[in-house]
């Protein structure tokens, strides 16, 4: 092959802040990921030649020849980091940009809800962020994430469900405090059918790591639950 | 568009996690690795190629991988985890700068700057090691000869082995693998010497369990791991025979009635054929017999009558290189026989046994390597094969380097005293990460490069050595890399003038803990070669083909790089399942 130089390396332009920001998380998390296969073939995995469907990482094999995937199973995935719907961190930090945007308005408590944050339109004020942020960091993730995350045939149900779930809120979360209970209401039925959901989910499983998963799922429904009755009672 | 950035990612993922492993234990601070086995066996080893092969690989680029440290530690015995460091550096330096281009890596782009990588090991890396770094490393020597104490072989050896075992057991081994190899050398050919003790040292050894490492010593003589079946002290020197085969004829018992009678025959005559076999021994005035088989009870019988010393069950292999050193006279008749004159006969306890010590004319010597444990005592042996395969290299390559001035006298000098020639000829550098920042340095500010992209990726991944070696005090590497720096800076604008050298502040100032060692050039520069081939072989793979069916056993690995480093671009799928 010639050794001619490629035109394309006289070109070359700093990258951007936001580009910078993406390579460096993503060498972090290459970093976290071969951290963990050493180890992981240092307590006697096998480093097979295949990679995982889902993330494209290289699977490893316990000793009992189970497949495992060091990503998909021990950190979360690269694109859920930024979605406001699973991640309370990326949640809040929305929230916060749209304050800084717009004016607040004396309007909509719908920041109290459980629901995700999609609901939170874009003028809640300061003081209900913060219920925000406090609501956002229990059960809320744990609805949303553990779902997705669990790896079987199942799992193809959920993202549509998800999505027409949660478009549900925001249309109730714009009205005012005496519009409170249909919302609530409809947050209460939709978590009810993802209990019941799960419970059929968790009769038919046979994977110990999914069945952790669903009962996870479970709880965090059950604490909904119980804060959207706190707050009809309130 | 996709698949073609996979090949880098899949490399730089496989790469990495082999890093992750092997980087723990590099240097003198780093650790051991502890491995067990369900039968309770255990391994604690710190040495590169042990740790990968004792891994679980199955993906194909870490067989290559470990194919290429393999290959490479048989050469030289040095770096197989500073391979993999490198090769991960490098490797995620690649796919930085993609990352940067804006744009993806295809195939050919990267098999292009696979080749200019390697175009720079070939034309560049040598430049820079012949013009800048040998005489760099020379003046330094000479500048610096007060405060190396000891010989520049004491110095190699302790570089080398100070970074492999414990403080206390280096002092030791330093010790007694210098005392080894000058009583064998006895000033003569060094060359020769480190050629001769490389190849044979699986017999040049014993290895002892049992005993604390401070009771290795030198013995004089061939040690051989058996004890003597019949032993009666011989007085100064005797004659041995050496045979293959057993004197009483092998045959095998029939149980029938007619056969019998002619056993009995047969074993009258066959023992009458024994008798006269040996009679001829006592006529030869042999003393001592080496047998590589069991004898039978006959033979034990007549040697105890006769005061002859036997020695059974040798290694066979051991007994051809004992009659290549002593001048064996081969006999004519019987066949596979030979006779040697030993110096003396002896027996020697070692550890809870005892064995047989024979002293030959020609100043053999025997280094006797004793652990507390059989997997320190794998360690050590590991270590002093090591040293010798590494002085053997350096040897070669600096015998290479001098060929070709020709210039009769001034090799045979040399070869007097081999180690300080290689010394003063700028053969080698302090250890600690010194050749890493002079190739570093030099490779940057390379004016006439025609390639300063490959140049700056090389030089970039190459600190990571010096910054792994000071991980647990980064402060001093970064102090070290700042004052070398502009010491060399300084050193190279008063190069020109030739006047004086500046005062080197680096090294000894660096490295207060103990008298520094020294590494050989033509060894680091050999392993930044072997990297730059790995990593050629690395990048050119187009596609990962899986079969159903396992290749044949031997030459596996073989069979699947020729289907994997396919450089065909658009027709090329990616994982098929034969």
């Amino acid at each position: 092959m010639a050794l001619n130089a490629d035109d394309e390396d006289f070109e070359w332009e700093p990258p951007s802040e936001a580009e910078m920001k993406v390579i460096q998380a993503r060498r972090e998390r290459q970093d976290k990921i071969s951290k963990l296969m050493g180890d992981y073939l240092l307590k006697g995995y096998k480093m097979l030649g295949d990679c995982c469907e889902l993330c494209g990482t290289i699977l490893m094999q316990d000793k009992q020849k189970k497949n495992y995937c060091v990503a998909c199973q021990e950190l979360d995935s690269d694109m859920d980091k930024d979605n406001p719907a699973l991640n309370a961190q990326a949640a809040l930090s929305q929230v916060r940009e749209r304050q800084l945007a717009t004016q607040p308005l004396p309007e909509s408590n719908e920041a109290s809800s459980s629901e995700p944050p999609l609901s939170i339109t874009g003028q809640p004020r300061p003081e209900h962020c913060e219920g925000a942020a406090s609501g956002l960091r229990g059960p809320p993730p744990a609805i949303q994430s553990t779902p997705i995350s669990v790896p079987t045939a199942s799992s193809n149900f959920l993202p549509p469900a998800t999505p027409a779930l949660q478009t549900a809120p925001p249309l109730g979360s714009v009205a005012n405090t005496l519009l409170n209970h249909p919302a609530l209401s409809s947050a209460e039925e939709a978590v009810l059918h993802k209990l019941r959901w799960a419970t059929q989910e968790l009769q038919n499983s046979v994977s110990v790591e999914a069945s952790i998963q669903l009962c996870s799922l479970i709880r965090g429904c059950a604490e909904s639950l119980r804060s959207l009755k706190e707050l009809q009672l309130s | 568009m996709q698949e073609e950035c996979v090949s880098l990612q899949v490399c730089v993922s496989v790469v990495g996690a082999l890093e992750c492993v092997v980087r723990r234990c590099l240097g003198p601070d780093g650790g051991s690795v502890l491995f067990t086995r369900d039968t309770g066996e255990t391994l604690i080893t710190r040495h590169g190629q042990s740790l990968l092969n004792t891994l679980h690989l199955q993906h194909p680029m870490a067989r290559m991988v470990l194919d290429c440290v393999c290959a490479h530690a048989k050469a030289t015995a040095d770096g197989t985890k500073s391979f993999i460091l490198l090769l991960a550096t490098l490797l995620r330096g690649i796919e930085d700068s993609h990352m940067h281009r804006k744009g993806s890596w295809s195939i050919p782009n990267l098999q292009n700057l696979a080749n200019r990588l390697l175009a720079v090991s070939r034309k560049e890396l040598d430049n820079i090691v012949t013009h800048k770094i040998t005489p760099y490393a020379s003046l330094y020597c000479s500048h610096h000869s007060y405060k190396l104490e000891g010989s520049a072989l004491d110095l190699l050896i302790g570089g080398y082995i100070s970074g492999r075992v414990g403080i206390g057991q280096a002092d030791v081994l330093k010790r007694v693998l210098s005392e080894f190899y000058h009583k064998v050398n006895q000033d003569q050919n060094a060359v020769e010497t480190i050629s001769f003790i490389h190849s044979n040292f699986s017999f040049l050894h014993t290895p002892v369990t049992g005993l604390p490492i401070g009771c290795s010593e030198v013995i004089e003589g061939l040690v051989v791991t058996c004890d003597w079946s019949v032993w009666t002290e011989p007085a100064g020197s005797v004659k041995a025979l050496i045979l293959y085969e057993s004197f009483g004829a092998s045959f095998a018992a029939v149980g029938e009635n007619i056969s019998v009678c002619i056993q009995k025959d047969y074993m009258h005559r066959s023992e009458n054929i024994m008798k006269q076999k040996l009679a001829s021994l006592l006529d030869l005035q042999v003393r001592v017999v080496l047998s590589s088989v069991r004898q039978p009870e006959s033979v034990l019988q007549w040697a105890r009558l006769n005061h002859v010393s036997l020695l059974e069950c040798v290694d066979s292999a051991q007994l051809d290189f004992l009659s290549n050193i002593s001048a064996a006279e081969t006999l004519s008749y019987p066949p596979l026989q030979h006779l040697v004159m030993l110096k003396y006969c002896r027996r020697v306890q070692l550890g809870g046994h005892r064995y047989a010590c024979l002293g030959t004319f020609s100043h053999t010597h025997t280094l006797v390597l004793c652990a507390p444990a059989p997997g320190l005592l794998d360690q050590i042996v590991c270590v002093s094969q090591g040293v010798f395969a590494m002085l053997q290299h350096l040897s070669e390559s600096f015998c290479q380097t001098q060929s070709p001035c020709s210039d009769r006298s001034q090799s045979t000098l040399s070869l007097q005293d081999l180690w300080g020639g290689i010394m003063r000829a700028g053969g080698v550098l302090p250890v600690g990460g010194v050749f890493e920042f002079l190739l570093h340095y030099f490779l940057l500010n390379e004016r006439n490069s025609c390639d300063p992209e490959c140049c700056r990726l090389l030089a970039e991944a190459l600190l990571c050595l010096p910054r792994t070696l000071y991980a647990h005090n980064h402060r001093r590497f970064l102090n070290f890399q700042t004052h070398f720096l502009d010491d060399l800076k300084e050193w190279d604008k008063t190069k020109e003038r030739e006047s004086e050298m500046p005062e080197l502040k680096f090294g000894f100032g660096f490295n207060e803990s103990s008298a520094s060692g020294l590494e050989s050039v033509s060894g680091k520069k050999q392993l930044l070669v072997s990297v730059l081939q790995c990593l050629h072989r690395l990048l050119c793979v187009g596609a990962v083909l899986h079969t159903r069916s396992p290749l044949c056993a031997g030459p596996q690995t073989h069979s699947e790089e020729e289907e994997e480093e396919n450089p065909e671009r658009s027709n090329s799928t990616k994982i098929t399942d034969a």
